[in-house]
């Protein structure tokens, strides 16, 4: 364990594509979260303006950035900066294939299973790093825009477990994208085609009622704009079965030979 | 001599194209076994199916002195045609990882580079290394962790001339210290030089596999025979009853003329002194695998 996590720290602390894409996503995360609330809440406030409260009315009520709504608010704001992390995994895979590492590790004595856990990971540790941007970013907010007396710290803060759960799917997914098609570009022009008219795909082939459990919309649905359309234990199993069947599969394909 | 891998009947298809037939063969403890052939006759298939990289389609090999659940990979050494390593780190980086997989302390790793005349580059990124530098960085990266066995893939491909005798030289030495070598090359001079048994790869058939000195021993013994008349010498020649083949070399100047094993100069030229014939050029012309070898695969 410590020895495949040493391995993956060696191989990737250099590599550019590691350092920028790491970069950008704290960079980018912190921005849109704190350089855009004014932005934001006008947004959300506008949304949520109707009948006869006012706006202020609403922002001291239901501000997103207020605890307990602070965990939620942050978490999905960092769902969609997920992408960053998958074109990092690809490219680490890729680079893997491409550059023939992969071949060369095998050859030199570690088993495929090895290899795989490495990266499961070098995946873990990504999903952890960006739920812990989320809870830091939501404990400033949540702490700049609340007063003390009314904190509820813990309520809803099982959005930070649902955040690393959507990202850890994804970045599976993309691992899986990336054993299959060995190349960056491909893998990623392909996990978005998955993703959008793909998606759309499914509604026609799966019946009506497991309609909530597209491969995307599990991701999706995790963390929701409002409030869970279905029961949240039931998305967190799904979720979970998606995992295992990503990573099954790559395991399987990376089992055949290496040429 | 105790055995340490044998293979059973191994057969490797890529697609329709059968790339290994029905390989057998059985390598010496402390040998240094050189698997010969030209370009795309399956050595280098082999290899990577004794490292694992790839699965044979049919058949299977076995190290002989094997614990139960060992991984051998461990112990083996191995370069395979043009090394592929990070290219982004440097060279005490790669052999870091290597370390690790292998589950090896990493000591050797400066001496090893030294071996290789390396070890001043040794905090460069590879990026900056020439083709040549990368692979002696294989050959480092095979060697650091003194492993029981070592397979070498055209080692001295990209190499200058310096760097293929230190490479030869090291290889000697290393089997001296009681190193099981596996080499494929198609430089034959050099397998010659090095190696103790070898095996001939056609077309993924093995053509010959056993002991190389037996295999240049059981031959003939070959001569450059030249006199200033011609025609006499063939004449006398053509009589001698140990004489196999006789043919006229190129230029015109002398023969090439193929005797039994046991015919040696003193031989000839006493001979050829009683038919009145003198000779004024004889050159023993050593039997070289390389003429066997195209010999070999022309059949």
């Amino acid at each position: 364990m410590t020895r495949l996590l040493y391995i993956e720290w060696i191989k990737w602390r250099r590599f550019r594509p590691f350092q920028i894409l790491i970069c950008l996503y704290t960079i980018l995360f912190f921005l849109i979260c704190f350089g855009l609330d004014d932005i934001i809440l006008d947004k959300v406030i506008g949304d949520l303006t109707m009948g006869n409260y006012s706006s202020s009315v609403i922002l001291e009520e239901y501000n997103p950035y207020k605890f307990p709504f602070a965990w939620h608010t942050f978490a999905f704001i960092g769902k969609f900066f997920k992408i960053l992390l998958a074109i990092l995994i690809i490219n680490i895979i890729s680079y893997e294939y491409q550059n023939r590492t992969f071949k060369q590790n095998i050859i030199q004595g570690l088993k495929r299973g090895e290899y795989l856990f490495g990266k499961f990971i070098l995946v873990f540790l990504l999903s952890t790093y960006s739920t812990l941007l989320v809870c830091i970013a939501a404990i400033i907010g949540g702490l700049s825009h609340s007063t003390i007396s009314e904190i509820n710290f813990y309520e809803n803060s099982y959005y930070l477990f649902l955040s690393f759960l959507n990202t850890f799917t994804y970045l599976s997914l993309s691992v899986t994208m990336g054993v299959i098609f060995r190349n960056t570009m491909t893998a990623f022009v392909i996990l978005m085609l998955l993703w959008f008219p793909g998606d759309m795909l499914w509604l026609f082939i799966i019946p009506e009622n497991f309609n909530m459990y597209r491969p995307f919309e599990v991701i999706d649905e995790l963390l929701p704009f409002t409030i869970h359309q279905t029961s949240v234990w039931k998305l967190i199993t799904v979720s979970i079965c998606y995992q295992f069947f990503y990573w099954m599969v790559s395991y399987f394909k990376m089992k055949k030979d290496l040429t | 001599m105790k055995n340490i891998l044998k293979t059973y009947a191994l057969h490797k298809n890529f697609g329709l194209h059968s790339a290994l037939k029905d390989l057998n063969i059985t390598i010496p403890k402390s040998s240094v076994y050189a698997i010969l052939g030209p370009n795309g006759s399956g050595k280098s298939t082999t290899l990577e199916i004794l490292l694992k990289a790839l699965r044979p389609s049919s058949g299977h090999f076995e190290w002989l002195d094997r614990k139960p659940k060992f991984n051998y990979l461990e112990k083996v050494g191995a370069m395979l045609e043009q090394p592929k390593f990070y290219m982004y780190l440097n060279a005490i980086d790669n052999l870091a990882i290597i370390a690790k997989i292998k589950k090896v302390s990493n000591n050797g790793v400066e001496e090893s580079l030294k071996k290789v005349g390396l070890f001043n580059r040794r905090f460069d990124s590879l990026n900056t290394y020439s083709m040549g530098m990368r692979q002696r960085l294989g050959i480092a990266a095979a060697i650091f962790h003194s492993p029981e066995v070592l397979i070498l893939d055209e080692p001295t491909n990209g190499l200058d001339p310096e760097g293929i005798s230190d490479i030869r030289n090291l290889i000697l030495n290393l089997s001296k210290d009681g190193l099981t070598i596996i080499l494929a090359s198609h430089l034959l001079s050099e397998v010659q030089m090095v190696s103790s048994h070898v095996c001939i790869l056609k077309k993924g058939t093995c053509l010959y596999e056993g002991n190389i000195s037996e295999f240049i021993n059981s031959k003939e013994n070959i001569f450059q025979l030249g006199s200033s008349n011609l025609d006499n010498l063939n004449v006398a020649l053509v009589n001698f009853n140990k004489l196999n083949k006789i043919e006229k070399h190129k230029s015109g100047k002398y023969f090439i003329v193929h005797f039994n094993k046991d015919v040696f100069p003193d031989d000839i030229s006493n001979y050829l002194a009683q038919k009145g014939v003198f000779l004024n050029h004889l050159v023993r012309q050593h039997f070289s695998l390389e003429d066997e070898f195209i010999e070999i695969l022309k059949n």
